[in-house]
């Protein structure tokens, strides 16, 4: 028994396991606005983590395509009352075209010269997110009316309810998780682990690596801004705020104290993240210094982060049974 | 025809000048040897080759076609592949896999999101070939950073040939070896020379000696000899740059 | 004020934004060219320098003790942070920048813990109050001494990295640190010296601007931004690159306020943008 459950952990069962376990978790927990959040903020995590985790390329401006996708889903709900799946592709889409763009300028640098560039680019549009007060609402933000989960002609349901919210979430989560694996596992996606190994040696052997990073960077986006118009559709809010440094640097946290090493990292760190920011902040308003000091503390002593250490353990268990 | 054809190519870096003037042609199926004494540029001139480094001045022709300032991989898929001096494979991937990215790298298959790697069957299969001829059969599953230093030389020669390239250069392929393993690597590069053209840095003048059909003598950054083994033996101009570096340190 | 009397003024304001901006992107450019490390961090090394200095004026009610005091205590800040930094050494690039970024986040909340979330002023120093009257326009004394001192500063340091034995090893370092600890320099303590005259530089911007700026809890992130965009432009790992590249940004977001106001704070970026996209290595860029 204790052999299997060291031994037998692969990635499919542990995608059933986290499946499972999100599942169920509406049972235990009765606080839904939290876990949906939790949701949301996994998926930006496991999106923003293909850059960091698999390409190797720390992006400090991630909140971009996330509130990008935030506020195009509001803008399009409060302006032209789309059908909630057109908001989501749409928001999809800029946070993929941002990301097209800020990759073109930003992918040929190397490493930390990168994670400036995509801090400054995202500020930029922070900036002026800030000053198109009238269209985005400025610091105050705009509010939406949460649209029904809608197929025109076929069915119509609310989705005011927070338990089916929160079911509705999962599905996105359970098929970013499934697409993402698809990605790693395939020829794709081993390419961008060579990139990560070995630059030199990948450019050596013809592949195009720059070509490779910015793919993986407009899918990142692609699913960044996905989190961002689930995460606008859970909060019914969007402030610009959703598109600066601070949002940018909260992905980036949480996923390293999470774990950058595998798909499911990311989750560990939106569930620490949320607890964090949702109950420690009702204790002391300082939060973020809490935060910060764990998360400094992880880049010395812990950077495989919290999944990483357990699939580390368990890989020494195993190894003694 | 000459396979590779480099005109007045000259490096420089600040003040020191690492390759200077370099005018060199090689013909297709040549096994040529590049000698000289630390710092002649050796290693510089292979990068510049390979598009890792920009020239300061001059031209590479690879086939009639100028590559001097195309990006690595554009150069790396028109036939040329590289070792170097600092083992360059991938330590977190295992032998097969790292043999298997290279070929790979030649196929259509790279864009494809949605297949598992692992069942292009075809492509283990010519990985397995390879991991077989240089002498890695059985660590195939083995991580490449838990290999020995000699099996992880022969994993990078794997790699490389993987590739099929047209021009292979191999940077100091024998440095750290034992005598074994010096003459196992010796036979592993003339298997893979064959039908192809391979220029080769080497410290050992015995591999020199017993593979290269030219000797090529770089010093400070400039070729002072090009001939036949024999006829370097024999040149008063290359003892003297050994001999004038032995004197120095 | 018409136009003739504003475009002098507001070039000045440049250029006196612009000397604030080099003596941080100074900090930052020599420390990324000796190490590899961006410091995230850096901005807020210039916020805390502007709060100990208003703090200590508090105490005082002497300006120029704070402009001795502050510059002082982040050097020693400074080193603090470069032996955590060290522990990372031989671990990737990336953590180190997250480490920086990690301590970024905690001085900024300890800054708000300990002074709030409301900005505070700090007065111009009473020699320096009022305005010299240039005939064509007025222009503050402060900001004036502000332009003469930072020059100052710049030719110091640019006498002392061209000129002396350890700006040679500075100079030496930003090319090869392989090398200069090769060569027998004791590596570690050159790091180190650098990585405190950072920060202590960066302490002395944030001295220097309050009396203008304020002092508030999120002007170290800000001004970092700033500076990251004034690096790009200017070249990193390049002195000359971050005068002409503080220079330049101060200038064109100044000027930009006079004459465009809506655009003040994109024009900065979009300017990188450009730059990145015309010389990527930056316009004195060696790396």
């Amino acid at each position: 028994m204790s052999r299997w459950l060291f031994k037998g952990f692969q990635d499919t069962h542990i995608f059933f396991l986290w499946a499972i376990f999100f599942l169920v978790l509406p049972l235990f927990v009765s606080n839904r606005f939290i876990i949906t959040e939790i949701l949301a903020y996994s998926l930006f995590g496991i999106s923003f983590n293909l850059m960091l985790g698999y390409v190797g390329l720390l992006s400090f401006g991630h909140a971009l395509y996330f509130g990008s996708g935030a506020y195009t889903m509001a803008l399009l709900l409060i302006h032209f009352k789309v059908n909630i799946f057109v908001g989501i592709l749409a928001g999809m889409g800029i946070g993929a075209i941002f990301a097209l763009m800020v990759g073109l300028l930003s992918i040929r640098q190397y490493g930390v010269y990168f994670s400036m560039l995509t801090l400054g680019f995202a500020e930029m549009v922070y900036f002026i997110a800030l000053k198109m007060r009238d269209l985005t609402g400025g610091e105050n933000g705009l509010a939406i009316v949460r649209p029904p989960l809608e197929i025109p002609g076929l069915f119509s349901m609310s989705l005011e309810s927070p338990l089916r919210l929160y079911y509705f979430v999962f599905i996105f989560l359970i098929l970013t998780l499934f697409i993402f694996r698809r990605i790693i596992d395939s020829p794709f996606g081993k390419v961008l682990d060579i990139i990560r190994e070995n630059e030199t040696r990948a450019r050596t052997l013809g592949y195009n690596v720059e070509k490779f990073k910015l793919i993986a960077f407009v899918i990142s986006g692609l699913f960044s801004g996905l989190a961002g118009t689930l995460y606008c559709l859970i909060i019914k809010f969007v402030h610009c705020g959703d598109l600066q440094w601070l949002k940018s640097g909260e992905v980036v946290i949480m996923t390293l104290i999470g774990g950058t090493g595998s798909l499911y990292g990311p989750i560990v760190g939106a569930i620490i993240n949320t607890f964090l920011s949702d109950f420690i902040s009702l204790l002391w308003q300082r939060w973020l210094f809490v935060l910060g000091t764990i998360f400094v503390i992880f880049v010395l002593y812990m950077r495989e982060g919290v999944w990483g250490e357990m699939q580390r353990l368990q890989k020494k268990l195993g190894r003694r049974l | 025809m000459a396979i590779l054809k480099v005109e007045n190519l000259t490096k420089n870096f600040g003040g020191v000048c690492a390759v200077r003037n370099v005018q060199l042609e090689f013909k297709e199926g040549e096994l040529c040897s590049i000698i000289g004494p630390n710092g002649a540029g050796k290693t510089t001139f292979f990068k510049m080759i390979m598009g890792l480094l920009p020239p300061t001045s001059g031209n590479i022709f690879f086939q009639e076609k100028n590559i001097t300032h195309l990006p690595t991989h554009k150069i790396a898929s028109l036939g040329i592949c590289q070792t170097f001096q600092i083992i360059s494979i991938f330590p977190n991937l295992s032998v097969l896999e790292n043999i298997r990215m290279a070929i790979q790298s030649r196929s259509k298959y790279n864009f494809s999101f949605f297949n598992s790697a692992s069942k292009y069957l075809e492509l283990q299969r010519m990985a397995q070939e390879i991991v077989n001829d240089v002498h890695l059969a059985g660590r195939e599953s083995s991580n490449a950073k838990n290999l020995s230093y000699g099996e992880k030389r022969r994993l990078e020669i794997g790699i490389t040939a993987a590739r099929d390239p047209v021009l292979i250069l191999l940077d100091e392929p024998t440095a750290g070896m034992s005598h074994e393993e010096i003459l196992d690597t010796i036979k592993l590069i003339q298997n893979i020379s064959a039908r192809k053209t391979v220029i080769m840095v080497e410290h050992n003048i015995d591999v020199v000696f017993s593979l290269s059909s030219r000797v090529i003598v770089l010093n400070r950054g400039e070729v002072i000899s090009d001939g036949s083994p024999k006829q370097i033996q024999q040149d008063e101009g290359v003892k003297r740059a050994y001999l004038g570096k032995q004197n120095d340190t | 004020m018409d136009i003739l009397e504003s475009v002098p003024i507001f070039i000045f304001n440049g250029i006196a934004l612009g000397m604030i901006y080099f003596l941080i992107a100074i900090g930052l450019t020599i420390i990324f060219g000796m190490m590899g490390v961006i410091n995230f961090a850096h901005g807020a090394l210039y916020a805390v320098g502007a709060y100990i200095a208003y703090t200590t004026t508090l105490y005082t009610g002497n300006f120029w003790i704070s402009l001795a005091v502050a510059p002082l205590i982040m050097f020693g800040v400074g080193i603090g942070e470069y032996f955590l930094l060290r522990s990372l050494y031989g671990v990737e690039a990336v953590y180190q920048l997250l480490l920086t970024f990690g301590l970024a986040l905690i001085m900024q909340e300890v800054t708000i813990f300990i002074w709030g979330t409301v900005g505070k002023p700090l007065a111009i120093p009473a020699i320096f109050r009022g305005a010299y009257d240039f005939g064509l326009f007025t222009y503050p004394k402060y900001r004036i001494f502000l332009i003469a001192f930072t020059a100052a500063i710049a030719f110091i340091i640019w006498f002392s990295i061209t000129r002396t034995k350890l700006g040679a090893m500075i100079r030496a370092g930003t090319e090869d640190s392989e090398m200069v600890s090769s060569v027998g320099i004791n590596i570690s303590r050159l790091f180190t010296l650098v990585f405190g005259l950072g920060a202590s530089m960066a302490g002395l911007a944030g001295v220097l601007a309050a009396p203008i700026v304020g002092v508030e809890p999120f002007m170290g992130m800000n001004i970092l931004i700033i500076s990251f965009v004034v690096v790009v432009v200017g070249g990193l790992g390049s002195f000359a690159g971050a005068i002409l590249g503080g220079l330049l940004i101060g200038i064109i977001q100044s000027l930009c306020i006079l004459f465009f106001p809506a655009a003040a704070a994109v024009i900065v970026f979009a300017f990188m943008a450009l730059i990145l996209i015309v010389k990527p290595q930056g316009l004195l860029g060696q790396i």
